[in-house]
């Protein structure tokens, strides 16, 4: 059937396949049922003949027993046996009695009274023949009674008893032909009796069935024939014409047939109507399925229209397209993992390994033993070769990594150092995931292994010239101090004890010098900040961002009451950093933010959102804004735009917050704004803090410096 | 071309009717009895068993076989056509043992002319028409001497066309009808030894206005010998000053007698005369047996009635009814001593199970059949031929005849053909032992 009905559209298959089965269905059923009605006609025609034929039968059975029974009354009438003796009483009152007699059957009527030999005694006929010589009339006297056919007439005896004994014998003699005229009412009905020899004795149609004639039923004729049970020699055949009984058939074949193209024509309506109904929505579904293979829009769904099944076939098609198109996007997502992760392992020539915690089995990369100065068969696929040349400095930090990663789901991302062929340490970062099979056992763990041996010396390096620049930097302001704490005490002595000597120039100049030396010791204060920051040797810890902010307010809170400033802020969350180092950062962008105001009163808001691996933090305020051109550089150390007349400060607090956030890997910025104003934003990476339990985004914090006592004054 | 389809017709002859109180639902009751088939030659006795028979049908004399044609070569033959097997077949049997016992005594004698005699018998049941068919069978047959008649009427005057055409000798031992031997026939075939109506009704009259009722009814068979009875009767009571209170008739056969008598009662009739056969005299008996006791006539019947069982046939009502009837004979009051007991032995000795004279029955018949025959032996021997011309001539001029009834001057002369004279006649009744018993103090 596939094959068959392959490049065929399911209207032309149903029109095509279906239709003429069903109009051949239709057909023979139609023909059956024709002939089942012809049969049931016929055979309806033929029971109705067929009683018609007893009932005529009966009709007769029951008249002639009538005869009888009226003849055996008469034949026991006592008159009719006196007259068996008397004489006189026979000529006058026998005659006139069976004139009067009226038996049943036909009117015309012949009664007899024969004596015991046959001979007349009284007849209503002029000429009755006497009986004597019948074969039928000895039995009579033997006291049966007679009912028989004798050429056309129908001849019906009793016997006359006296004492017991037959002395005569009454016989009416019928005409056959008048006696079943009577029952057969209709003139239409075509009917023959026949003697069982044979002889029709009568028939409704005398010019068809001549008397004379053998009884010979046509041979087109329906024809059902009953036997008379009280004269069994007689049947009776109802006859009716084929042609006649089935012109009933005919008128019903013809509304059959009238009927059965109806129905044909109504099935085809039907059955194209079916295949439009059935195929339009599948051509739509087919249109949309189109669609979506010529443009290959995964998006794109199937409308959900029309019966039941349809709507189906349409939600089963869309969900396989759903499902397709998660399964693009995640092997689109592989593939550019599977990218990424070669270029990673290409770019970074990490060495892979992949250790099976059941056999203990360890898969090196080639790249792996090439870091360490292996050919490939020289460092076995044991965890051994791996122990073997772990530093035993970092063997204890190193099992200590991979347990709580297995157990506490800690990230295994150490450094620890291994030996190399030529015998010398080197470090490596390695980072690895373990694999847990679905009842949560760990199976596998592969990571990659990174030499870092090259950064570690810069880091090395770097963090020798660093503390050396600090050394400097703290010495150099520490020392700076000295000379600048002896310029302030001895002008402030000259201030003391002579100042009345000092002549009005001289007065003014040690007033430039107080001044001088003030800046001075502030500069020197903030760049020996500047230089501290990251230096001071305290660990970065995960600290609350709120909290740190709320220290800078905390320190802010005379610049925030006079300049009757708003500031709100978002739900926090928490960072890897020191808090020293963000309170500062807070405090440095707010107080900006404050100090360079409008006219109008500052409001500032601190918004945080969060990335795949970092936070960004924006401080937007409404104050006089900064144009681009200066945008970086502000960040620069004593960098100023405004000269300190308008707004007082040494220049570094920008400089600072760059520093800070620099430590930890951000990055900060201005971001234009349509509103006036500024935006800073700044970044810190997620990846060294913890979140466990802080989502930042929705949480709306105020800080109301009116509900701060303090700011009341 | 001849079919036939024969039947034993089932006959209802009881319905009845029978509704509840409650429910209207009817019952029929039927009995249907299968119509008896039987030769249809009638001359054959007829079988019988007691078992069948039924109180509304006619008892039938114990069969008793009889010869139907010549078996003795030479024998000169005496017919007998009577009713053998009908409602009167006992006096059909009777008149053949008078004849059997006679043509015996004639035979040990040493017969008739030399020749054997020989009784044949034919059975006309009654029928005239069969009568008319034996009378003309006797008549083909060869040294047919006479042909004794039966008890009706009706065959004999039927048969009298038949008889003097074929110049037969009819001896009438039993049917009354006056016109049977007063037959216009000349020369006159028919001799009788019995009853002539005429002069019953005459005794019978007398009978009725000596005990006493002047109002008479008649009751008569609608037949000739009913009519010739009616004539006598009314020629009776015409002569005495009187009239019939009610004439009714029945018919043949017929069973239901309630409107006749009705009738008769109504028509002020104080006693009935009734003229007919044993079957209706059964039917009339009944029918007055169901009248209130009060209202039951007394019959003063003709003889008709003995010549069947009439009293096994109304045993159960006889003795409700004030029956007396005629007769001529009585073997327990034997007239003629010598020649009675003589033929009462003769009658003893030759059927068994007659133990006396009371077992005789319808004495009657078998006494005149005897006389008849015996008179006719005697006029055979007068005649010395088988003439039945010269038998009839002779039968005439018998003179000084001692018969078995009494003694005759001469039994027949060419004027009187009937032996017996109304003197002869007696009333009688059935005995307790169903015998006829001479009513003897009517004599006094």
């Amino acid at each position: 059937m596939t094959t068959r009905t392959k490049n065929k559209s399911l209207r032309s298959i149903i029109i095509f396949r279906v239709a003429p089965a069903a109009v051949l269905l239709l057909v023979v059923v139609v023909a059956f049922t024709e002939y089942q009605i012809s049969k049931t006609i016929r055979q309806e025609i033929q029971g109705r003949v067929d009683a018609s034929a007893v009932h005529v039968a009966n009709a007769a059975d029951i008249e002639l027993d009538a005869i009888l029974s009226a003849c055996q009354a008469v034949a026991d009438n006592d008159m009719v046996v006196n007259g068996i003796v008397d004489l006189e009483h026979r000529q006058s009152t026998l005659l006139s009695y069976f004139r009067s007699l009226r038996l049943p059957g036909p009117n015309q009527q012949r009664v007899t009274m024969t004596d015991y030999k046959g001979r007349v005694i009284a007849s209503t006929l002029s000429n009755s023949p006497g009986y004597g010589t019948s074969t039928w009339f000895n039995q009579v006297m033997a006291g049966e009674q007679f009912i028989g056919t004798q050429g056309s007439e129908l001849i019906v005896a009793a016997p006359v008893e006296y004492s017991n004994r037959a002395e005569g014998v009454i016989v009416a003699v019928f005409e056959i032909d008048e006696f079943f005229r009577g029952h057969f009412p209709t003139p239409n009905s075509e009917a023959v009796v026949f003697h069982t020899e044979g002889s029709v004795v009568f028939s409704t149609k005398p010019k068809m069935l001549p008397l004379s004639e053998e009884f010979l039923p046509p041979p087109d004729w329906l024809l059902s024939t009953a036997q008379l049970s009280v004269l069994p020699q007689l049947k009776v055949s109802y006859l009716k014409s084929e042609q006649a009984a089935m012109s009933a058939a005919f008128a019903v074949n013809l509304s059959q047939l009238i009927q059965l193209l109806v129905f044909l024509l109504a099935l085809v309506a039907s059955i194209w109507l079916a295949a439009y109904l059935a195929s339009e929505p599948l051509h739509q579904i087919l249109e949309q399925v189109g669609e979506i293979e010529s443009t290959g829009d995964l998006r794109l769904r199937v409308d959900q229209d029309g019966p039941k099944e349809f709507q189906k076939l349409s939600e089963g098609f869309n969900n396989m397209l759903k499902k397709l198109e998660r399964s693009t996007v995640s092997l689109e997502q592989y593939r550019v993992s599977e990218e990424r992760l070669a270029l990673a392992i290409q770019g970074t020539n990490d060495g892979l390994w992949d250790w099976d915690l059941k056999t203990n089995k360890v898969w090196y990369a080639p790249r792996y033993k090439e870091m360490l100065g292996y050919q490939d068969h020289e460092f076995p696929n044991e965890l051994e070769s791996f122990q073997a040349h772990l530093h035993p400095d970092d063997e204890e930090d190193t099992w200590d990594a991979v347990k709580k990663h297995m157990e506490e789901a800690v990230e295994y991302d150490i450094e620890h150092r291994l030996q190399k062929k030529s015998g010398e340490y080197c470090w490596f970062r390695a980072r690895g995931a373990v694999v847990k099979d679905e009842h949560g056992n760990s199976i596998r763990m592969s990571g990659s292994m990174q030499d870092i041996s090259e950064r570690k010396q810069y880091q090395l390096t770097l963090e020798r010239s660093n503390r050396d620049l600090e050394q400097f930097a703290f010495i150099a302001s520490h020392d700076l101090q000295e000379p600048l704490r002896k310029v302030t005490s001895f002008c402030e002595l000259l201030q003391q004890e002579n100042w009345d000597q000092l002549n009005r120039e001289g007065k003014l100049y040690v007033e430039y010098v107080v001044d001088a030396a003030k800046r001075m010791r502030s500069l020197v204060q903030d760049l020996l900040t500047f230089s501290k920051i990251g230096s001071d040797g305290i660990k970065r810890r995960t600290i609350d961002a709120e909290a740190a902010l709320e220290v800078a307010l905390s320190n802010l809170e005379t610049a925030i009451d006079e300049s009757e400033a708003t500031i709100t802020f978002d739900r926090l969350p928490r960072l890897f950093a020191h808090e020293r180092e963000i309170s500062q950062l807070f405090q440095n962008l707010i107080g900006n933010a404050i100090k360079y105001r409008s006219e109008r009163k500052p409001v500032v808001h601190v918004s945080v959102a969060s990335k795949i691996d970092e936070w960004i933090f924006s401080i937007t305020d409404n104050g006089i804004g900064i144009a681009p051109e200066y945008r970086e550089q502000v960040f620069g150390i004593f960098k100023r735009l405004h000269s300190r007349k308008e707004f007082s400060g040494t220049g570094i607090g920008l400089a600072i917050c760059k520093r800070i956030i620099e430590q930890l890997d951000g990055k900060i910025w201005f971001e234009t704004s349509s509103e006036p104003g500024c935006k800073v934003c700044f970044t810190i990476p997620k990846r060294n803090t913890k979140f466990t339990s802080i989502q930042p985004v929705g949480a709306n914090h105020e800080f109301n410096p009116v509900a701060n006592p303090s700011s009341t004054g | 071309m001849q079919s036939m389809k024969m039947y034993n017709t089932k006959k209802c002859d009881i319905g009845r009717f029978l509704a509840t109180l409650t429910i209207s639902i009817v019952f029929v009751l039927g009995c249907s009895k299968t119509r008896k088939t039987g030769s249809l030659e009638s001359d054959a006795p007829r079988p019988s068993t007691e078992s069948n028979r039924n109180d509304d049908e006619p008892p039938e004399t114990k069969p008793e076989p009889f010869t139907q044609n010549r078996e003795i070569e030479n024998s000169l033959i005496i017919g007998l056509d009577a009713d053998m097997s009908s409602g009167s077949a006992q006096s059909g049997l009777a008149i053949m043992r008078g004849a059997s016992l006679a043509i015996e005594e004639i035979n040990a004698n040493g017969g008739l002319l030399g020749r054997p005699v020989e009784l044949v018998v034919r059975d006309h049941r009654g029928n005239p028409d069969r009568g008319v068919d034996n009378i003309a069978d006797f008549s083909d047959m060869s040294d047919v001497l006479a042909v004794v008649g039966g008890l009706h009427t009706p065959v004999a005057l039927r048969e009298l066309k038949t008889i003097h055409e074929n110049e037969m000798i009819y001896l009438g031992p039993w049917a009354a009808g006056t016109p049977i031997v007063r037959n216009g026939y000349t020369p006159n075939y028919v001799f009788r030894v019995s009853v002539r109506d005429e002069f019953a009704g005459g005794f019978l009259v007398d009978q009725a206005l000596d005990r006493g009722f002047n109002h008479i009814g008649l009751l008569l068979e609608r037949t000739g010998w009913g009519r010739s009875n009616e004539v006598a009767i009314q020629n009776a009571l015409k002569d005495r000053g009187r009239e019939a209170a009610n004439v009714q008739w029945l018919n043949l056969g017929e069973t239901d007698l309630s409107l006749q008598i009705e009738r008769l009662k109504t028509g002020g009739a104080e006693c009935i005369i009734l003229v007919c056969n044993p079957l209706e005299g059964k039917a009339t008996l009944q029918w007055m047996a169901r009248q209130a006791p009060d209202g039951r006539l007394p019959i003063l019947s003709h003889w008709g009635i003995t010549g069947g069982d009439f009293v096994g046939m109304t045993k159960d009502y006889l003795s409700q009814v004030d029956l007396s009837f005629l007769q001529t004979y009585s073997f327990v009051q034997r007239k003629n001593e010598e020649r009675s007991t003589r033929l009462l032995r003769a009658y003893m000795n030759r059927f068994d199970e007659c133990k006396s004279a009371h077992d005789i029955f319808s004495p009657v018949g078998t006494a005149h059949a005897y006389e008849i025959v015996m008179m006719l032996a005697a006029a055979v021997e007068k005649a010395d031929s088988i003439e039945r011309p010269i038998i009839r001539d002779a039968l005439e001029n018998l003179e000084n005849y001692q018969g078995v009834i009494r003694h005759y001057e001469a039994p027949f002369t060419p004027e009187n053909h009937d032996a017996l004279t109304a003197d002869d006649f007696i009333m009688a009744r059935f005995g307790v032992d169903g015998a006829i018993e001479p009513i003897v103090e009517l004599e006094n």
